[in-house]
């Protein structure tokens, strides 16, 4: 269906030169979230990052249209939409998108109601791409441990500190999950207690016994 | 009421209320990230989007503003394609290559309904057709070979008997 | 006069030159101008250069999201399009979902058809047309063209299954002769038949060959009812004794006694076997221990029947009454009342128990009160025979006809086409398989009750019949018994 990618951007399709052009601003728009996010403009730096993730999104299919303008109505109609990237552009493209969910899950932890299940999808789609990423697994714990998932926060916090065990924030997150797991165990201790008094208390269920007439 | 500016690939910027655009799952996002702030008026560049077709979705985005959110896609009940309301079969009613414009776009900014019904309104294309018919509608070349040809006739044979 | 070739280059250079706008202005001037035949052929030539071969346009799940609207019929014609159209359909996802819709998952999975040997006796009655599935029509390696994906093979298979059985396209084998006596029982597990009969042996036949295999001896009397269960055989006979066989050895490996009178039923589900005696006990037998459990007393007649399910036993008696025990303790949980008559068969569920009397009722009860939730009222004789599933509850009588109703207790559907008592029935993936006394064997759609065939050619009359998804075996209730095999594969 595509044709083979050439080697290097030096040598590109007329699509694959628009793609270029949408990667190079999808990292311009990235660096102007940064600055946003450096200067504590946290709304703005989302917006950017949303931004650069719409330049780069699908940027593999484009706008067919600008492809018709010019052509000839051969007998195929309209001509293959699809772009094969190069290995370097989609190099960019990944790291763009990872860049920009690990931001926006930043950036949305910096709320001060933050939408956890958010930051959860966000760090999600950054695991996605990289199955390692630290700063994703870390932000996801903390995520899990404000919606109250300790079990699942302590299991991402670990892995976040595979590369950097002494942490100071992934610990102090860790002893957060520790404490509020205890708590929740001695409460689940106080209601089970209380049902076994009930129990004991109370009548037995009676299996219904027929006799011969 | 809050409008967003939502910019085309060619440059046309288009001034649409929120509620308008919240259709698109994608718009909607952003949004509550941004906690529905006027974001200083900055367009949002839609890369993927020409003026003309993105022009169409706001319209259907639109009609379809005070709908009901759709209901989660059940992947396996048996899939309808005659629920298709008037609005949506007169609107779709486009040369190809709109049509699947706007699959792509109802793709990119995830707009469930408009990217079902577009779906649904090729499916009803090809719905009853020979093999021939669906060649000759969609301008398909048939490249078997005249042994491959017989060996795929034999392999979808099965319908034949009835 | 300008000739055609000076006009088209003084058009073509004026055109080019102007703006795109002017240019599509230009254009719809002329195509107002044109008349209606002109207009037509400018149609036609339209046509094609507007049309778009998606295939190459849209990423594969956008393409397999508007294939997943198509019924199995489009999806085939699609198929034929070309190579790249043909790929696409060729899902898995795609077919696996059609397969669902048809409840023909198990085809693929449990019952996989692509290892179910065909059927071809030694010698067969003249066969107007074959049920055998013709493999060379599916595309294996080797072959240039991607190979037919699993679940297209496996909707492909079921539906010419499904055909077979619609148009009564089967083959019928040999019959099963050397029974001195009448055939009580039978049951088979696709690969060898076994057969009880009332001249006291237990004889094990090969499917394929038609051939007695063994002859199980050392029953005193009648045998009544047996199992196959693995690779043994439970035997049940009027000798009060139950006999455990190897199948293949056809050693006897254990008898079971205990019961004071004639074993009458036998079944043996999850660890479980239950047994029933003209003494009018159920006994309960730990498997695959064999020893006794309990004996479950109560009924005050003969007990018909019984099922099983989950840990649980459902017995009809000519007491009218039906019983729910639990098999682990040995206790009568429930006594269902209601039934004026003999209570002749049953099913039930963790929920509710279906039952069929002498009384011409079908009655539904619930199982945690114990009281009858709806009578079913229609029939004008004895009901011998009934099944239900999610959707139906099929019944047979022997007033002659077979009755659909829902769970709600309406009646759906009646069915005549029977000739006498209709003596059993088998609902199955909604299939429903009915077999009269007057050796009719009809096959109806088990949701809608439609007549989908009577099957022709099943030489004698039955008593017993055992329905899977590819075959039909009956046994006759004359001395001595012969048994009839119809394939569907």
């Amino acid at each position: 269906m595509a044709e083979a990618a050439p080697l290097d951007d030096g040598d590109l399709s007329k699509k694959q030169a628009i793609a270029l052009k949408r990667i190079d601003q999808g990292e311009i728009y990235k660096q102007e979230g940064n600055m946003c996010y450096r200067e504590k403009n946290y709304k703005k730096a989302i917006g950017k990052y949303h931004r650069a993730l719409l330049q780069v999104k699908d940027v593999d299919r484009q706008d067919g249209q600008q492809m018709l303008k010019g052509m000839m109505g051969g007998v195929s109609g309209v001509e293959d939409r699809s772009c094969q990237l190069t290995a370097t552009m989609a190099e960019r493209v990944k790291e763009l998108e990872m860049s920009c969910y690990n931001n926006l899950a930043a950036c949305l932890l910096h709320d001060t109601n933050p939408n956890y299940e958010r930051v959860k999808e966000y760090c999600q789609n950054v695991l996605k791409l990289d199955e390692q990423n630290r700063k994703a697994w870390y932000r996801q714990g903390v995520a899990l441990y404000h919606l109250k998932d300790y079990e699942e926060a302590q299991d991402c916090l670990n892995r976040a500190r595979k590369k950097v065990p002494k942490d100071p924030d992934i610990l102090r997150y860790l002893n957060l999950c520790k404490e509020a797991l205890s708590k929740q165990l001695q409460a689940e201790k106080h209601r089970y207690q209380g049902m076994f008094q009930k129990m004991a208390e109370g009548e037995e269920e009676v299996i219904e016994m027929d006799d011969d007439k | 009421m809050p409008n967003i500016k939502l910019q085309s690939s060619d440059g046309e910027v288009f001034d649409v209320d929120v509620d308008v655009a919240k259709q698109s799952i994608t718009i909607k996002t952003m949004l509550e990230d941004l906690g529905m702030d006027e974001d200083d008026d900055e367009a949002i560049p839609l890369p993927n989007v020409n003026s003309a077709i993105l022009g169409k979705v706001l319209e259907w985005c639109q009609f379809h503003k005070d709908d009901p959110p759709p209901p989660e896609d059940e992947e396996n009940r048996e899939k309808r394609t005659d629920d298709l309301c008037g609005f949506d079969i007169d609107f779709l009613k486009v040369d190809q290559g709109t049509l699947f414009e706007l699959i792509l776009a109802a793709n990119y900014l995830d707009i469930k309904g408009l990217l079902d019904a577009s779906c649904k309104t090729v499916a009803n294309m090809i719905k009853g057709k020979t093999p021939e018919e669906i060649r000759k509608t969609f301008n398909i070349k048939n490249d078997f070979t005249p042994a491959e040809e017989e060996q795929v006739r034999k392999e979808n044979s099965w319908c034949e008997e009835k | 006069m300008r000739n055609i070739d000076e006009v088209l280059s003084i058009l073509q250079e004026n055109f080019d030159e102007l703006s795109d706008e002017d240019q599509v202005a230009v254009l719809q001037k002329l195509i107002l101008k044109c008349s209606l035949p002109q207009l037509k052929t400018l149609y036609l030539t339209l046509q094609p250069l507007i049309a778009v071969d998606f295939s190459h346009y849209l990423p594969q799940e956008l393409i397999s999201k508007i294939f997943g609207y198509l019924s199995a019929e489009d999806l085939s014609n699609v198929a034929c399009c070309s190579k790249q159209w043909r790929d696409i359909a060729n899902c898995d996802v795609l077919w696996h979902r059609l397969c669902e819709n048809k409840g023909w998952l198990h085809y693929g999975t449990d019952h996989d058809l692509s290892s179910e040997r065909p059927f071809s006796p030694s010698e067969s009655s003249s066969v107007i047309s074959s049920p055998t599935f013709v493999e060379e029509n599916l595309i294996h390696f080797p072959s240039v063209l991607s190979q037919t994906c699993r679940w297209k093979e496996t909707y492909i298979r079921a539906s010419h299954l499904d055909k077979n059985w619609e148009t009564g396209c089967y083959k019928v084998a040999p019959r099963l002769r050397g029974h001195k006596g009448k055939v009580t029982c039978l049951d088979s597990d696709g690969q060898v038949i076994v057969s009880g009969s009332m001249d006291s042996t237990v004889r094990v036949w090969d499917i394929f060959t038609g051939t007695c295999l063994h002859i199980l001896e050392g029953h005193t009397d009648s045998v009544t009812c047996l199992q196959l269960l693995g690779s043994e055989i439970i035997t049940g006979c009027a000798d009060s004794v139950i006999r455990v066989y190897n199948v293949s050895s056809a050693r006897c490996l254990k008898k079971l006694t205990g019961h004071e009178e004639g074993i009458l039923r036998l079944k043996c589900q999850g660890g479980y076997l239950v047994t029933s005696a003209g003494d009018k006990t159920l006994r309960v037998w730990s498997w695959p221990s064999g020893k006794c459990q309990h004996t479950l007393r109560g009924h005050l007649d003969d007990i018909e029947t019984f099922s099983l399910h989950n840990g649980l036993a459902l017995s009809t008696s000519w007491d009218a009454t039906c019983k729910v025990w639990d098999l682990a303790k040995g206790i009568c949980m429930q006594t269902l009342k209601g039934h004026s008559e003999v209570v002749f068969c049953c099913q039930f569920d963790m929920v509710k128990a279906v039952t069929g009397g002498g009384d011409s009722l079908v009655k539904i009860w619930s199982l945690t009160s114990g009281t009858c939730t709806h009578t079913l009222e229609g029939h004008k004789d004895d009901v011998y025979c009934l099944q239900y599933d999610d959707d139906v509850i099929a019944s047979g009588s022997a007033d002659s006809s077979v009755r659909l109703w829902n769970h709600s207790g309406e009646c759906l559907r009646e069915m005549l086409e029977h000739i006498g008592v209709v003596r059993c029935l088998s609902l199955s993936n909604g299939r429903l398989v009915s077999g009269g006394d007057r050796k009719k064997i009809v096959v109806w759609d088990g949701k809608t009750g439609d007549l989908l065939n009577v099957v022709h050619r099943n030489p004698n009359l039955l008593h017993l019949m055992w329905v899977s998804d590819t075959k039909l075996i009956t046994a006759s209730p004359e001395s001595p018994g012969v048994i009839t095999l119809l394939s569907y594969w």
